[in-house]
């Protein structure tokens, strides 16, 4: 209750920052312009209906991303995890965060190499509702995340051939530590399924910030991330359970 | 507003595109770029033929070149010191010992492994050369130059 009124208090007083103009000129038409009850109804005129009196706090959902499970079940060498939690703020604005669990156990064919590592990945950020206006939660959005892990991996592969002087080195690594950090630029769509579920899809455009690199190996695969590049495409398929909070 | 905001969000997406290619280096070598220059420090050819070899093997690392001004030669991958001869002429040598270590690196699952150096010193001997000098320690693919050879301004 306290927080309902803080934030209609708070959405009142930008609204009349903003309604300003309007009012002024509202003022000009009006013959008597003094006292604190006048400005009032006129903010009161101001206030869109969707805006008045709306709680910051619209709903709160938790999702999980099928893609990691499918990629394995389709015979993908990496499966991943994720579930993630988003606030609905004004439905408008929507703070992440997300945390999954990757594996990759690769064996390349052709160069014979194989790599393999396991760990926890974490990202924050936030979405924005382009449907805001709209009281639903099938929705257009567009969102922003920062993604980081910390992680080892093992690598080996067959042993190097001196093609000049002979003789071989053998390469056989093993727990090489390593962490990374990435944006994403999201862009996705959620739709209603039944009640309180909903189900959406969303591209994701990686952009590698920063990686620890070792004198023996650049890691292949960073859980969260995918296979290293400096710039990676991704896509999530979600199933959401959202939990309106906004009964009047 | 919201036209706005998609073409700022695609605006953003723009640039933070790139072009990435996959380039990979043929061999699994890196080698060691050598350039020659004077006593007073000026980048100088050779116009006379060239022959480097490599010391406790029969290769012949760069045979009879001309015009020569850089060259770039391999370093064991199992040593740590390696003598490259270098032939002006039948009677006319100078050696270069180039001690390093050797680190085997993973680069990628499409380009394979590679081996890396790290030069921790060279030395020579002062037929024609004055001195030797690291100007950078660490060999990968680069192209960037690793050992300045000076020689004496009679050459």
């Amino acid at each position: 209750m306290m927080q309902k009124s803080i934030s209609e208090y708070i959405i009142l007083i930008i609204i009349s920052a903003l309604s300003l103009p309007c009012m002024a000129q509202a003022q000009k038409k009006t013959v008597d312009t003094s006292g604190a009850s006048q400005v009032k109804q006129e903010v009161k005129k101001a206030l869109k209906p969707e805006d008045e009196a709306k709680p910051l706090i619209q709903g709160l959902s938790v999702y999980t991303d099928l893609v990691g499970v499918g990629n394995k079940l389709f015979g993908g060498s990496y499966l991943y995890g994720e579930v993630g939690a988003e606030l609905n703020l004004l439905n408008r604005f929507m703070p992440v965060i997300e945390a999954g669990y990757a594996t990759c156990d690769v064996l390349d064919d052709d160069k014979s190499i194989a790599y393999k590592t396991s760990a926890p990945y974490f990202r924050v950020g936030m979405n924005y509702n382009f449907m805001h206006k709209k009281d639903t939660y099938s929705i257009i959005y567009a969102g922003l995340r920062y993604g980081f892990t910390s992680f080892s991996f093992d690598i080996s592969s067959p042993a190097l051939q001196d093609p000049i002087w002979g003789g071989e080195v053998p390469f056989d690594h093993k727990g090489i530590s390593c962490n990374a950090g990435w944006l994403e630029l999201v862009a996705g769509i959620r739709a209603q399924i039944w009640k309180n579920l909903h189900m959406g899809w969303s591209v994701r455009y990686k952009r590698l910030m920063s990686t620890k690199d070792n004198i023996y190996s650049d890691p292949h695969y960073i859980p969260g991330y995918g296979v290293k590049d400096d710039v990676l495409f991704g896509f999530t398929y979600n199933i959401i359970y959202y939990l309106p909070l906004n009964k009047k | 507003m919201r036209i706005r905001i998609g073409l700022i969000f695609l605006m953003v997406l723009l640039a933070f595109g790139a072009c990435n290619d996959t380039d990979c280096i043929t061999t699994n070598t890196a080698y060691v770029n050598y350039a020659f220059y004077d006593q007073q420090g000026r980048l100088i050819s050779f116009q006379q033929p060239i022959t480097v070899t490599a010391a406790g093997t029969d290769s012949v690392l760069i045979n009879q070149q001309t015009e020569m001004n850089t060259m770039k030669l391999p370093l064991c991958y199992t040593s740590v010191e390696d003598t490259f001869v270098v032939h002006y002429s039948e009677t006319m040598v100078d050696s270069i010992f180039v001690t390093h270590q050797n680190i085997p690196h993973f680069i990628s699952m499409d380009c394979g492994m590679g081996m890396y150096h790290h030069i921790d010193a060279v030395r020579s001997t002062n037929y024609a050369i004055d001195s030797v000098q690291i100007s950078n320690s660490e060999v990968t693919y680069d192209a960037k130059e690793h050992i300045r050879i000076y020689y004496t301004n009679n050459n």
